[in-house]
């Protein structure tokens, strides 16, 4: 999921950046002070989640959380998967300072199609939840596979997304669970 | 609810078990070089294509195959410089690694091979850093800027 320096076409990686630095500033400025403790904890297990990957179909996987992101914060998880993404490129090497623009794209991309669901369906909350986060992933690897295609790599798209089905279903149950959870112990953690 | 909570401890604890990412390891062995790569949890990258360019030739192929069961590539270079691999499993990994070979890599069999002094080791002085000690590193530098930021908004009074 995370993609390396040097990978995908400069032009596409600086137009990313540009792009991520833009809505970083507008919904940085826009964050109410009472979210930010929240969003810390969020940023902290997204940092954290990565590290917990899959052997699936000869690769290796990891989990994002970007539904369940987009389902707590909103708008406001595209900064959260920023800071995240900088200090796993920077602790952790996975991506890089010159890709940190284009993984915050795809998976921000994941977390608001992650919220829009959320908000926009009209099916029971746990449905919701379990289409948020296997959407979130999903189109986050959607978007990665594109940026390939687009790099000159070819084919792989689909393959690709036929690979990250399995772990969007894995990421679609923990967030329903999750949500769950979070309804029974502290419903006024979804006020908005 | 605390069945909920122990399932959510135990996989939190299950993080330190695994690591990702793509480990390259490139080794010279005159006239070739090995290729071996793996995911940080130790699984190989069997099949992964690979791609060579030679130094000076951006971008410009100069040999590509997959990797073998055991996650291993060989070639053979024609020229000093630097030499660009790419490794790409397909799946969303790639990695990009560089050699840098000198003169002395393409010199003749060893018989004909002028007696060159072994050259000196200079260890890497880059301290091991075990994963948790990562983990907690992360986790410390965004919470202490949670706070720090929080600080800073609640006393600029903006809501």
């Amino acid at each position: 999921m995370h993609i390396a320096d040097g990978i995908i076409a400069t032009e596409i990686a600086i137009a990313a950046d540009v792009f991520s630095a833009g809505v970083l500033f507008i919904f940085g400025k826009k964050i109410p002070t009472d979210d930010v403790p929240k969003m810390g904890l969020m940023a902290a297990a997204l940092f954290v989640i990565s590290l917990v990957h899959f052997p699936i179909a000869g690769t290796s996987m990891h989990l994002g959380l970007f539904g369940l992101a987009g389902i707590l914060l909103g708008w406001g998880a595209f900064p959260v998967i920023f800071i995240a993404l900088l200090f796993q490129s920077l602790i952790f090497q996975h991506g890089g300072l010159m890709s940190l623009g284009l993984n915050a794209v795809n998976m921000g991309a994941g977390a608001v199609a992650g919220y829009l669901i959320w908000k926009m369906c009209g099916f029971p909350e746990k449905v919701r939840a379990f289409l948020a986060g296997f959407f979130g992933i999903l189109i986050a690897a959607f978007l990665m596979a594109l940026e390939f295609q687009l790099s000159g790599y070819g084919k792989g798209i689909f393959y690709i997304l036929y690979a990250y089905v399995l772990v969007a279903g894995i990421e679609g149950v923990l967030t329903a669970s999750v949500i769950g959870f979070f309804r029974r112990v502290d419903p006024a953690i979804f006020k908005k | 609810m605390k069945k909920t909570v122990l399932f959510y401890v135990l996989m939190g604890m299950t993080v330190l078990a695994f690591a990702h990412g793509v480990n390259v390891d490139v080794s010279q062995q005159s006239p070739f070089i090995v290729v071996r790569a793996a995911y940080s949890g130790g699984i190989v990258l069997s099949g992964a294509l690979v791609r060579i360019e030679r130094p000076g030739e951006d971008k410009k192929e100069f040999q590509s195959g997959r990797m073998d069961i055991s996650g291993c590539f060989v070639f053979k270079p024609d020229k000093p410089g630097e030499w660009v691999i790419v490794i790409d499993d397909e799946k969303g990994h790639r990695k990009k690694a560089m050699v840098s070979l000198d003169e002395v890599f393409f010199s003749p069999s060893p018989k004909e091979q002028p007696v060159v002094p072994e050259p000196e080791i200079i260890e890497k002085k880059v301290p091991f850093v075990p994963l948790y000690m990562k983990v907690l590193l992360g986790l410390a530098f965004i919470l202490g800027i949670t706070g720090l930021f929080y600080g800073v908004k609640a006393r600029s009074g903006k809501k």
